[in-house]
């Protein structure tokens, strides 16, 4: 009995005992996953985490599918339906503002990824080359993530390896961000290679791009004209040509890859495949058997499709009268929808076409607006870039003049030179998720969706039009914002 | 180890104790009354015969010749025998759950006694942690289910069958498909991030509650305040749940067979727009949208297409269950085999949940002072899943049984599955979903437990017990080539649980006069690994014969992932009970539980409680009451935890993710979404006072609780600034308390040729949240269905958990839109607006059961019911409030919308700019009150001796009706439910509940 109750008071003992147990390592964890602290020690783990900046900008909330079609919702020539569906006096709706606070969530995710990369990238043994390059990659993509947060959202917190923790940050004003974009693609531009060897990864003319669309939006229409000037006459990219309609698919089909025209996209395949095609289909359409039509758009009620030259490969190629019973048919009985992305092969749930986000095409026009711009008028250099684009839509050379060409003359003035320009651009960029963010920076957003048809007067346009709104989620748990004063205009 | 094997070593135990203390009661000077008598004569031969109420005999109860300590069990005839007795000898009888009772000989040479069945079961024994102890000698609130209750009908699940059952315990299902998750809270939520559902323990160990059919449960006890669950330290905040299966019983070989089958059904049916309104409805609102219309006059009149869409959804699904058991043995060895099937079918057309679960358990008494004891348990289940809920615009089976075009049929006239491209709106075809969409599910799960009992001197007791819990699954995905624009699809998921417990408690049990302890200590350790791998899903199938039998056939393959996770626990843990002359108890508990999860320094949690019992009706100056059964005050007081965290939370690690370059995919690591911090324990601190009362010898009982739980250092993902670049952080961030009373009323009110009892059980919990790091708001999470998209319940300081928060509509403008209020007092509505709308939990929980019985008749009735809940309905949004999109709507919405004749209409006016936002106009009344469950039985009479030695028949049917004010299928729905889910209380396209007819029986041979 004794023996007995000594065991059990040894037991009790032991139990008060166990402070001591805190080493006992069996109780350690051992995760079979990558740890984080010690895992950037190279260029190819540092590469490894840099992809992951990639695969947040290639989602669904990024360039996957909203930064396209929740874009174009407000084009002049689309309409957009479901939660893709706008309105010039309110902005976007209720499913649209469900949809951007995830993009406002990638993106800030994409900064983060690289702010972090940056934090600790002086820990890994790397080469100068090799250190030059990933920085300059990764600080490109920072940029390339707050240009779109200041696109479409405005002043923007803005964070950068230094105060990346500070986590409460009020709005810093658009310009500024603007600047440091700027900055940061110019000095990208010095650290990043002419060539790479994956198509997907920014090269130096991917970093002049991004430079010459910071500038344009800073008005330094000089330092726009000679980034952009760069790209287009460095012998690196080329239109591609097409003689029919359907080869555009060399430039737009899921098969093609690394083209002259590629300066960057984001890059699809089979298995990690993109959803934006979907949105832009519905059944019945030559290429796809269903589609989940997200936008639209109207040969008959939208000016800009109606005067579009059916002659336009462009046209033919992109779009398609869609006449039988269908999704569509309840909405408008003279509707197209996109065909600009064809996969013949998905099985249905992805499509593995890239998407365009820097084309050599979007360098000409950009090119030709900065000289126009800095200029106060075009010059035969500006006009020439929308010629080339011009004759390879018609299938001509884009290299040899042709009779078709605008002439000088006609557009003498930067009124009717940017109105061209514009217009050229609507139709080379049509469903690029470009159009949009065109009109707002040239302060035309209002007085074309007039003249397309899209609203009577231009005095049904609200402020929301201009911005999408900071998130409510933001809102809820960053301290240095206030709802009632920091929210975009008309939400 | 096992509990069953518990259970009965506690009856051994309890027998021996009892021998004990009545040996000792006589032997104590005074107390041994006939012993100073003459001994008039002695009886050579005594035989005593023990029977119960009905005459059969009772096997294994206790006969002890009172002042002596000589003692005999009966055999399984119900028979002992005493040589040498004197005639004058007063024979005492006890068994476990009859009435105690002492029988003077009178000089008889055969005696049958006849044992009552105890109405107020004071001297059962009830399983608490890592021990049983009997039902008067507690102090903690712990309350006891029968088997026999939980399986009064047909239930897939133990949590539904406790649903309403026990005061204190809060159970819903999350939707009404067989196999749908179920949330048991007891006396509410503790955490926030951690699961708040309780430990399950299947025979003395952590198992899984799902591999057991009700039909094999011997009883469950719900450990509910800390005194009680406090032993299970890290592993209890959430209180315990005890199931114990049928175990080895000595005596005969009985057999017991039970079997129902029942008709299910889709218990209400929304009322959608017919074919015709519908056509005029698409018209009406393209005429308010100014679009062209949709359908011609003509059109319409020579419309006769007209689907129901719920009648090609639903169908009269089959319930069935069949269960055997058969237990017997001798004093050295006992043994029971069971068997059992259930089978029910899903109400929605292919769906259904099978299981067959096989059980053993083995006792061998090898010495007097060693035995042995195994039970194992393997239940296999065959889950087809109809995964397809939620969302709107008919995205899901569930949405599209509402909301598909009532002009489109499931098929074209070709035969194959209409895709709806030719309607005006195209969800899901659900029929096409159904058929040509697999979703099957399997697991072997087994529960195998071992036990070494070694019993060296009286009162000690040293078991070393071991456990294996394993459960394998696997789930098939096939989507076939006649699904709509399918290439044809599939892919395979497995998972492997494998948990390994090994217990080792040593229990000392001594009584000193009037004073009794009980001791236990033991060190215990639980480790649990999970492995899942997935085949990613394979597309472009050339057959659908291959099924997922063939990955390597899919032109596309998928892309395979794979998991680890692992966690340990390794516990120290006593209890000290002392009993004086059973009107004094205390019981006090100690744990101390090192947990792998957290880092070095914080890896231990200390976990005590203590519990006072005082029974009044035991006091001299109240025995005298013979209308007072018993009377108890109880109070106790401890600390429980959480470990709240899953494994690897405190490590910083990096996700393998895909990315694509040159049309290759390439892998990246991505950083993790949460943002990491040091971290302590979460543990909850609780306060119980109880008191039990018996009167009219037990037929009246109240059990009545109050609690005050207050949790601290609550674990949380703390949401970040999505700025910051990270979702959340995970911190300790304040506290929450919840306190209740809950109440438990049983009587018989008649007692006579005609028996009717009522039972009612109250609870009641008010939950607060105290404190939350810098007094931040937290959010639920998103709850969307992609017209509604916005965070709903709010944990705010100073007030209840989950609350609706949204904004307050005020009426429509002059275009039939709605208004919402401007609360914040700028300009235009923003986040700022958004107040509280709702509180999802209910004010009162109340459930009562009934039943009259007369000359073998019985008629029972069983609610449940919940009070002031509010449910948020996105399912109502879907199917009433989407104009922006051509789905078929609620017919109360073409018949009652805004117009500016009808400006106070029900629904605004039908704009497809409707700007729905998460307002009030969503929060629904979700209180209801159910008859769950009216049954009408009859034992038909069996004579003594024959083949069928008990036969019992009913008829029965569940959820009959709900009296609720909630407009859509069910108010007992929580589809974003679970362990620690923040979303409560939002109904969204749920699988609706059956209503139910059955009929069955149990026969004993």
């Amino acid at each position: 009995m004794k023996r007995t109750l000594l065991l059990i008071l040894a037991l009790f003992g032991a139990s008060t005992l166990i402070t001591s147990c805190e080493e006992w390592s069996f109780l350690d964890e051992h995760p079979k996953k990558v740890d984080a602290t010690t895992f950037m020690s190279n260029a190819e783990e540092v590469q490894s985490v840099i992809n992951s900046i990639y695969y947040q900008l290639r989602r669904d909330p990024g360039f996957g599918r909203y930064l396209s079609v929740l874009s174009e919702s407000l084009a002049d020539y689309c309409y957009g339906r479901g939660n893709y569906a706008t309105s010039y006096a309110s902005g976007l709706t209720s499913g649209g503002i469900g949809l951007s606070k995830d993009t406002w969530a990638v993106l800030y995710r994409a900064i983060r990824f690289s702010n972090q990369i940056l934090s600790q990238i002086d820990g890994a043994s790397l080469s100068r080359l090799q250190y030059e390059q990933l920085t300059g990659e990764t600080r490109y993509l920072r940029a390339f993530s707050y240009s779109y947060l200041v696109k479409y959202f405005g002043a923007v917190p803005f964070f950068d390896e230094t105060n990346m923790t500070d986590f409460n940050k009020p709005r810093t004003p658009e310009r500024e961000i603007w600047e440091f974009i700027a900055r940061e693609a110019a000095d990208a531009a010095g650290l990043l290679p002419e060539t790479v060897v994956m198509a997907g990864h920014p090269t130096r003319y991917a970093a002049l791009m991004l430079r010459t669309e910071a500038c344009l939006y800073l008005e330094d229409w000089s330092g726009a004209a000679s980034a952009a000037e760069e790209i287009v006459t460095s012998g690196r990219y080329a239109l591609v040509e097409v003689s029919a309609a359907d080869d555009f698919d060399d430039l737009y089909g899921y098969k093609a890859n690394a083209t002259q025209e590629e300066i960057f996209y984001f890059k699809y395949n089979r298995d990690e495949g993109a959803t934006f095609p979907w949105m832009y289909l519905c059944k019945p359409n030559p290429v796809f058997a269903t589609g989940a039509l997200g936008i639209y758009t109207d040969y008959a009620n939208n000016r800009f499709i109606a005067d579009w030259d059916p002659a336009d490969l462009r046209y033919q190629y992109s779009l398609y009268k869609q006449t039988e019973n269908g999704t569509l048919n309840s909405l408008t009985k003279t509707g197209m929808i996109c065909l600009k992305y064809r996969d013949q092969e998905t099985d249905g749930s992805t499509m593995a076409n890239d998407f365009p986000v820097y084309r050599y095409a979007d360098a000409l026009l950009y090119y030709a607006e900065a000289i126009c711009r800095r200029d106060g008028k075009p010059n035969s250099t500006a006009l020439e870039m929308i010629n080339r684009i011009h004759r390879r839509a018609y299938g001509l050379n884009p290299m040899q003049a042709h009779a078709s060409d605008y002439k000088l003359a006609d557009y003498s003035t930067q009124e009717a030179f940017m109105e061209l320009l514009l217009k050229e651009r609507g139709y080379e960029t049509i469903f690029e998720g470009k159009r949009y963010c065109d009109l707002k920076r040239c302060g035309k957003l209002a007085e074309y969706a007039v003249k397309a048809g899209r609203i009577a007067s231009e005095s049904e346009v609200g402020d929301a039009a201009y911005w999408w709104p900071i998130p409510t989620d933001e809102f809820n748990y960053n301290t240095a914002l206030d709802p009632a004063k920091d929210q975009n205009p008309g939400y | 180890m096992k509990h069953e094997r518990h259970l009965c070593a506690a009856r051994k135990l309890f027998f021996r104790i009892s021998v004990l203390c009545l040996a000792f009661l006589c032997l104590w000077p005074g107390a041994a009354l006939p012993q100073s008598g003459n001994t008039i004569n002695t009886i050579e031969n005594c035989t005593v015969r023990i029977v119960d109420s009905e005459g059969q005999p009772v096997s294994g109860a206790a006969v002890v010749v009172k002042g002596s300590n000589r003692g005999e069990i009966s055999d399984a005839k119900g028979l002992c025998r005493f040589r040498k007795i004197p005639g004058n000898a007063i024979l005492t009888v006890t068994y476990l759950g009859m009435t105690a009772r002492e029988t003077p000989l009178n000089g008889r040479t055969e005696i049958t006694i006849t044992l009552a069945e105890e109405s107020l079961q004071m001297d059962e024994l009830v399983v608490v942690g890592y021990g049983v102890q009997r039902k008067r000698d507690l102090s903690g609130a712990i309350a006891q289910v029968k088997g026999d209750v939980i399986n009064e009908f047909a239930n897939l699940s133990v949590a539904s069958a406790l649903q309403g059952r026990v005061s204190g315990v809060q159970i819903n299902q999350l939707n009404g498909q067989p196999g749908a998750g179920i949330q048991v809270r007891i006396r509410g939520a503790n955490s926030i991030k951690g699961d708040n559902e309780p430990l399950w323990i299947i025979n003395g160990f952590p198992g899984d509650i799902n591999m057991i059919n009700t039909s094999d449960i011997e009883s469950v006890e719900i450990l509910k305040d800390a005194s009680a669950t406090a032993i299970y330290g890290s592993r209890g905040a959430n209180g315990v749940v005890i199931v114990t299966t049928k175990s080895a019983k000595q005596g005969d070989v009985k057999v017991t067979y039970d079997g129902s089958v029942g008709i299910q059904s889709l218990a209400k049916q929304m009322e959608m727009l017919s074919g015709d309104e519908y056509m005029i409805y698409l018209n009406k609102k393209a005429e308010i949208n100014d679009l062209p219309a949709v359908f011609t006059e003509k059109q319409i009149q020579e419309n006769t297409f007209n689907t129901n869409w719920q009648d090609e959804v639903f169908r009269t699904a089959v319930i069935t269950n069949h269960a055997v058991d058969i237990t017997g043995g001798n004093s050295k060895f006992q043994g029971s085999l069971g068997a059992s099937y259930f089978n029910q079918e899903g109400i929605v057309k292919k769906s259904g949940y099978e299981r067959i679960s096989l059980r053993t358990d083995l006792n061998y008494n090898i010495s007097k002072y060693v035995s042995a004891s195994a039970n194992i348990i393997f239940s296999r289940s065959n889950h087809d899943q109809m995964n397809s809920q939620g969302g709107s615009r008919g995205s899901s089976v569930i949405g599209a049984a509402l909301v598909t075009s009532p002009l489109a049929t499931p098929h074209y006239d070709d035969g194959t599955w209409n895709d709806f491209q030719t309607q005006p709106a195209a969800g899901t075809n659900p029929l096409a979903y159904l058929y040509e969409i697999k979703n099957k599910w399997y697991a072997n799960r087994i529960l195998a437990n071992a036990a070494l009992t070694i019993k060296p001197v009286d009162g000690l007791s040293i078991q070393l017990a071991a456990n294996i819990s394993n459960n394998q699954n696997r789930k098939d995905y096939t989507k076939s080539l006649d699904y709509p624009n399918s290439d044809g699809a599939a892919s395979i998921s497995l998972g492997e649980t494998l948990g390994i417990t090994s217990n080792n408690i040593i229990t000392y049990d001594k009584g000193f006069g009037k004073h009794h302890i009980n001791v236990m200590g033991g060190i215990t350790y639980e480790e649990s690994t999970s492995k899942t791998v997935g085949t990613g899903t394979g597309t472009g199938f050339l057959s659908d014969v291959v099924e997922s039998y063939d990955m390597n056939a899919a032109e596309v393959k998928g892309l395979p992932t794979s998991g680890y996770s692992n966690w340990k626990l390794l516990s120290f843990l006593g209890r000290f009970n002392y009993n004086y002359d059973n009107r004094y108890l205390l019981t006090v508990n100690f744990r101390a539980d090192g947990s792998s999860r957290y880092s070095r320094g914080n890896k231990w949690g200390y976990f005590p409680s203590a519990a006072v019992a005082w029974r009044i009706s035991q006091e001299r100056f109240m025995k005298d009451l013979d209308w007072l059964s018993d009377l108890k005050l109880r109070v106790g007081y401890g600390v429980t935890g959480s470990t709240a965290i899953s494994p690897y939370s405190t490590q910083n690690t990096l996700e393998s993710v895909n990315v694509v370059f040159d049309k290759t995919t390439v892998v990246g690591y991505a950083p993790s979404d949460t943002y990491l911090g040091g971290l302590r324990w979460e543990t909850t601190a609780q306060l119980n006072v109880g008191i039990d009362l018996a009167l009219l010898n037990n037929r009246i009982r109240l059990t009545a609780d109050y609690y005050h739980k207050k949790t601290t250092d609550l674990l949380n993902d703390v949401e970040m600034p999505r700025s910051s670049g990270y979702t959340t952080a995970l911190r300790n961030i304040g506290s929450i308390r919840n306190s209740g009373v809950e109440v438990q009323f049983d009587s018989r009110i008649i007692n006579k040729a005609v028996k009717w009892d009522f039972g009612i059980n109250f609870s009641l919990n008010r939950s607060k949240i105290l404190s939350l790091s810098e007094g931040k708001d937290i959010f639920g999470g998103t709850v969307s269905n992609t017209l509604l998209s916005d965070q709903l319940n709010l944990m705010r300081e100073g007030e209840p958990m989950y609350l609706f928060y949204g904004y307050v509509e005020d009426g429509y403008d002059d275009k039939g839109q709605i208004v919402y209020k401007d609360l914040d007092g700028v300009e235009g509505i923003s986040a700022a607006d958004k107040t509280i709308i709702g509180n999802p939990n209910p004010d009162f929980l109340l459930n009562f059961n009934t039943s009259v019985s007369y000359k073998g008749f019985t008629l029972s009735a069983f609610f449940q019911g919940s009070f002031g809940n509010d449910i948020y309905s996105l399912s109502m949004v879907s199917v009433a409030y989407d104009y922006g999109y051509n789905a078929n709507a609620l017919r109360e919405v073409l018949y009652d919308h805004w117009t500016p004749e009808n400006p106070n209409a029900k629904y605004p006016n039908l704009s497809q700019n409707i700007s729905l936002k998460m307002s009030d106009r969503f929060v629904y009344d979700g209180s209801y009150l159910r008859l769950k469950n009216l049954e009408l039985g009859y034992d038909i009479p069996c004579g003594k001796g024959k083949f069928i030695s008990r036969a019992r028949v009913f008829v029965s049917a569940q959820n009959l009706f709900t009296i609720t004010s909630y407009p859509f299928w069910d108010p007992d729905v929580n589809a974003n439910g679970g362990g620690n889910s923040l979303i409560q209380g939002v109904d969204s396209n749920c699988y609706p509940s059956a209503r139910t007819f059955s009929l069955g029986c149990r026969l004993v041979f």
